[in-house]
């Protein structure tokens, strides 16, 4: 696929977090886990991301940035980068690369690129609320766990909206997030959802590492994971414990005709819409509710619901922000490089076990956290 | 002579079918000349794109598996006939008894499943499809 040439104005490629800071991250993020949680908090609580939402413009992050400092800078180890001090001015704050493409109602890809990193709000509403969407997706993975986009190397951000005529879905296609503009009927256009701008772009971070083939066992995770990192950047975004949180994957894409409130709750999987029409949520909460079927490459849209449910368990048994301690168990697991393509739901579960003790001991409220949940739904670690 | 579209997978997981009955159509003739063209033996499998439909399309003795990137030329012209003159259900087959109103206590129905092996065995297709 061609690549325009469009220069990247304000941030300098390649590396972007120089190694050195990397590792200062990580030895501060390893103090900052058991003996600063509590600051972070009230300091996120402080500069609710919703203010992002309210400039459309430029969610360039900003707010994010004391998060950062507070992250990397106030540690003991890092002295170096105490508040206030100036950066070294040769080391450019990462910022996410983002290119909104239109497809004017056409099912051709990419269309037209109609809104680079940096551009002011074009008034469609579909391109602003992609490329915003993508901003806070990138804010998390970046600020929260050190990956800058999907490939952890600045690569851009690519969407394209208004996909097809009234085409009623969104997907990963390898390369960049698609979007609908949905039927009128069931869905509204599918950017209105910063849950699903996240799951379509975490569906990219999955093939760039664990690479869950897309088919039973392992597809359901595969949606599983971007079901998390979707909620995830909702959680995120909106300022959210795990206690506020919705736990709905894609509030507000199906029309006011739908009775339905989304397309999925991670946290009660199966209770997400009754409606007429559509018929009630089918996903399983429980595994001995797996749905064999060949549809769906294998029900990944349906079994997901059991892994989304042991995850949000989890993350409400431990209470505060999510994305700080089951989503980062997570992202361990995702890209630590034990898991397999064709890993299923036992030996994913034992990897995010063994994330937890890694990282938080074996004997941790986490690592309890994370077992319980596995166990609510009935899977065994292996 | 019957058609049947199922388009399944998608973001939502939805699944649609869309059935025509050829003989009430009015241009019967043209619709036989359209599924006899079809690449039904020549449908490669293609690697699938999360949250991207999936097209189960059929027609006795034939059934193709496409994705939707493949619904191209002929397949889509037959796929856009059957949603222009057919409404689309929303059945769920494959779930079967789930669907129905909660079955509290009925875990054991499902045993077998629990023991469901995270190996790659793709499932076998739903009775009655």
């Amino acid at each position: 696929m061609p690549q325009p040439p469009v220069p990247r104005e304000s941030r300098v490629r390649a590396g972007i977090v120089p190694p050195y800071l990397l590792l200062r991250i990580a030895a501060a993020e390893e103090h900052y886990d058991v003996a600063a949680d509590a600051a972070r908090r009230s300091l996120l609580r402080d500069e609710p991301m919703r203010e992002l939402r309210v400039e459309g413009a430029h969610p360039g992050l900003l707010p994010h940035e004391h998060t950062r400092s507070a992250t990397t800078g106030r540690d003991h180890d890092v002295e170096a980068e105490g508040e206030g001090a100036p950066v070294d001015a040769a080391v450019p704050e990462p910022a996410p690369d983002r290119r909104i493409s239109d497809a004017q109602g056409a099912e051709s890809l990419p269309g037209h690129l109609v809104r680079t990193e940096g551009q002011p709000a074009t008034g469609d509403v579909a391109v602003d609320q992609a490329y915003d969407g993508l901003g806070e997706v990138w804010a998390l993975f970046e600020r929260v766990y050190g990956r800058d986009a999907i490939d952890g190397e600045g690569a851009p951000l690519e969407a394209t909206v208004h996909f097809g005529d009234h085409y009623d879905n969104a997907f990963w296609d390898g390369e960049r997030m698609v979007f609908g503009d949905g039927d009128g009927e069931v869905f509204r256009g599918f950017t209105q959802s910063i849950s699903v701008i996240g799951h379509e772009l975490a569906h990219g971070v999955t093939e760039m590492t664990a690479r869950l083939r897309y088919r039973d066992q392992s597809g359901a995770l595969n949606e599983h994971v971007s079901d998390v990192f979707g909620a995830l950047t909702e959680q995120y975004a909106m300022g959210q414990d795990a206690e506020a949180a919705t736990w709905l994957i894609g509030e507000g894409i199906f029309t006011e005709l739908v009775q339905g409130r989304a397309l999925r709750s991670m946290l009660e999987p199966g209770t997400a819409y009754d409606d007429d029409v559509l018929g009630r949520d089918p996903q399983p909460a429980h595994f001995r509710d797996y749905i064999v079927t060949d549809a769906d490459n294998g029900g990944v849209h349906l079994n997901s619901g059991i892994p989304n449910r042991a995850f949000a368990l989890a993350a409400v048994e431990l209470g505060g922000f999510a994305w700080e301690h089951v989503g980062r168990i997570w992202y361990d697991a995702l890209t630590g490089g034990t898991l397999r393509p064709n890993d299923g739901f036992a030996v994913f579960a034992a990897a995010t076990l063994a994330a937890a003790r890694e990282r938080y001991g074996d004997v941790s409220r986490e690592v309890a956290a994370v077992a319980n949940g596995w166990r609510a739904v009935g899977v065994e670690p292996e | 002579m019957e058609v049947e579209v199922v388009r399944s997978g998608g973001l939502a997981g939805l699944r649609l079918t869309w059935t025509v009955e050829v003989e009430d159509q009015p241009d019967p003739e043209e619709w036989v000349l359209l599924v006899e063209r079809l690449p039904w033996s020549d449908t490669p499998p293609a690697p699938p794109e999360p949250d991207r439909y999936t097209y189960r399309i059929r027609c006795e003795p034939h059934v193709a598996t496409l994705a939707e990137r493949q619904v191209t030329g002929p397949w889509r012209d037959l796929v856009d006939r059957v949603r222009d003159v057919a409404e689309p259900s929303r059945r769920r087959a494959d779930v079967g008894g789930r669907a129905a109103p909660a079955q509290p206590g009925a875990p054991d129905a499902e045993g077998p499943r629990t023991t469901a092996p995270s190996d790659p065995t793709p499932a076998p297709p739903a009775p009655g499809d």
